[in-house]
């Protein structure tokens, strides 16, 4: 059973054990001199905190955002099966990279570059999904909306490969994979806006319990919908959009996370979102952990090694505990 | 102390669901809303409750639609037909969701949670999970949830339930309508919208019979359930007996010919 010093206490341990393996061998001890600051090998320091560090962090903090913005949406929807790329924040994103990509940053030269732009796409197609929705009156005018949009999205990408040479082609496919090989300080700083954007999406813990009942009992119990609706949708397309801007589309955090919480941890929000951003991060660590050291020096796009792990899991999920899940 | 309708009209886009409906709702009555199938006892109840936000509607002479939504919600209590609930919450979480409009404290919350649960007898429920429940269980959780609503203030409280014993069995049943009278008796305003006439006409104070949206009679139950009410109201022949068989059980009984 988990519960969260189980989650703390194995973040932890993936920290320091992430910090630890890699292409080059890192002893426990160098990472505990380093840590309290003592003077070591330039080569273990840079790579301790220049390399390693900032890429655990960002991978905790990218998965813990995907990890409670799947909750949120699971919640709002109403649906176990829904998933944050239902608002359109990855597609949207996706399509926005291709762009950059494609087109060229002459197009976006007031942008700064690819996650830049990857972020504006997932705001201004969640933006989108949230107005269609909104004329739609109800949340699965939304949801269908959703699936609208993101079909658009998809198709516009193919045009854009299609009509892409092929190193373009190469860039959109890898982008499209989600990898953290990026990861420097400056990343770790535009990602740490993520916990603060779970500590917000936590404050709607009540709200969403109350909507898991249906838009009508949620009514009745005091909830105004509309606005709601808008600060979880935008919420997690911020978390979710800097998460995608900064490491490509990771997949299946945001299903799975959420699932598991509920199966251990019970449904109440005020659980469900901190447990699934806590796993989240935890899961994700480990996946670009497995990702840099199966293959090193090369490496697995972490995004290919999340949905082959989430993906037969979440089969054996679905057959083994059908009522619990609620689906 | 009372929720009034007062020639209230709805429509959605061109189809009239409720025209001229004045219905006054007041503190220890058990109010039975009966009628045929699209007659608009949902809306009803939907109106009055004051989910659909229209005019003509006021709780202790104030507008409903000038009280904030979460006021609302700690004086008016509403069970839909049916449930959408999906997730694997447990059943003493789902009671606990009833405590959501309130400001009290965790303990207090809890004790009525626990109140709650004796009342209903729904103890071998307490830890099972709800999707896991068969549809009259849950719905006796999501009665139970009504009650954690306006357990601690029952004297100024309105509660609706939309066929509240469409999926329970006699036995259930019978503890359900026990429970509306208690619910009464402490001062709350019950109104149930109901398809089994013999029932309402056994347990409800006062009975609206709708059809296609207007009120076609209303009172105590041996007024409302007649022969020709019933013929006007859902086309069917019947004959009705007078059930007086104790002093405690009198009803109009319908029987279809």
């Amino acid at each position: 059973m988990l519960n969260f010093s189980l989650l703390i206490i194995c973040l932890l341990a993936g920290l320091i054990l992430s910090l630890s393996v890699g292409a080059a061998k890192i002893t426990l001890v160098d990472i505990r001199a380093v840590l309290q600051g003592f003077e070591v090998g330039d080569l273990q320091k840079t790579i301790i905190l220049d390399i390693r560090l900032p890429r655990i962090l960002l991978a905790i903090f990218v998965g813990g955002g995907i990890g409670a913005s799947g909750a949120a949406i699971q919640g709002l929807f109403r649906n176990p099966l829904a998933d944050p790329a239902l608002i359109g924040v990855s597609s949207g994103a996706a399509l926005f990279a291709a762009l950059y990509l494609v087109v060229g940053s002459g197009f976006f030269y007031a942008l700064s570059g690819l996650a830049a732009s990857a972020f504006l796409g997932g705001l201004l197609t969640t933006c989108l999904v949230l107005e269609v929705g909104r004329r739609g009156g109800t949340i699965s005018a939304m949801l269908l909306a959703g699936i609208a949009i993101n079909a658009i999205a998809i198709a516009c990408i193919g045009l854009l490969s299609y009509i892409s040479t092929d190193m373009q082609l190469r860039g959109i496919a890898f982008w499209a994979l989600g990898s953290l090989s990026g990861a420097d300080w400056n990343n770790v700083y535009v990602a740490s806006a993520i916990p603060i954007i779970v500590l917000a999406l936590s404050f709607e813990s009540a709200r969403l319990n109350a909507i898991t009942l249906g838009e009508k009992d949620a009514i009745h119990l005091g909830i105004s919908i509309a606005g709601f609706r808008i600060r979880i949708v935008l919420l997690t397309a911020l978390a979710v959009s800097i998460g995608v801007a900064l490491t490509g589309v990771i997949a299946f955090i945001g299903l799975v996370v959420p699932h598991l919480i509920r199966l251990t941890m019970g449904s109440m929000h005020q659980t469900v979102i901190p447990a699934s951003a806590l796993l989240g991060g935890l899961l994700l660590l480990v996946a670009d952990t497995a990702s840099r050291t199966l293959l090193a020096p090369a490496e697995l796009p972490v995004g290919i090694l999340t949905a082959l792990m989430g993906g037969p899991f979440f089969v054996l999920l679905v057959m083994r505990k059908k009522g619990r899940l609620g689906i | 102390m009372s929720l009034r309708l007062t020639d209230v009209n709805y429509r959605i886009e061109k189809k009239q669901l409720l025209s001229d409906i004045n219905i006054t709702l007041r503190p220890s009555e058990i109010n039975g809303f009966i009628g045929p199938n699209g007659a608009g006892k949902t809306t009803l109840m939907r109106v009055a409750s004051g989910s659909l936000n229209t005019p003509g509607v006021t709780l202790n002479s104030v507008p409903m639609t000038a009280l904030p939504i979460e006021y609302r919600a700690c004086k008016l209590a509403c069970l839909n037909q049916s449930s959408e609930l999906d997730f694997p919450f447990k059943c003493f979480e789902v009671l606990r969701l009833g405590r959501i409009p309130h400001l009290t404290s965790r303990s207090h919350n809890e004790r009525i949670v626990e109140d709650v649960i004796d009342r209903l007898g729904l103890h071998s429920l307490r830890n099972r999970v709800y999707t896991t429940m068969s549809g009259g269980e849950k719905q006796r959780v999501q009665i139970g949830r009504i009650l954690c609503q306006i357990w601690d203030n029952l004297d100024s409280a309105f509660v609706f339930f939309d066929e509240p014993t469409a999926e329970l069995d006699l036995a259930h049943q019978l503890v359900f309508f026990d429970l509306m009278k208690m619910l009464a008796a402490k001062g709350a305003s019950v109104s149930l919208v109901l398809h089994d006439i013999n029932l309402a006409s056994r347990f409800a104070d006062e009975l609206v019979l709708l059809r296609s949206g207007r009120i076609l009679a209303m009172g105590s139950p041996s007024e409302v359930v007649t022969k020709q009410n019933m013929m006007q109201a859902f086309s069917v022949d019947s004959e009705v007996y007078r059930l007086d068989a104790r002093p405690l059980i009198q009803a109009n009984i319908v029987i279809p010919d």
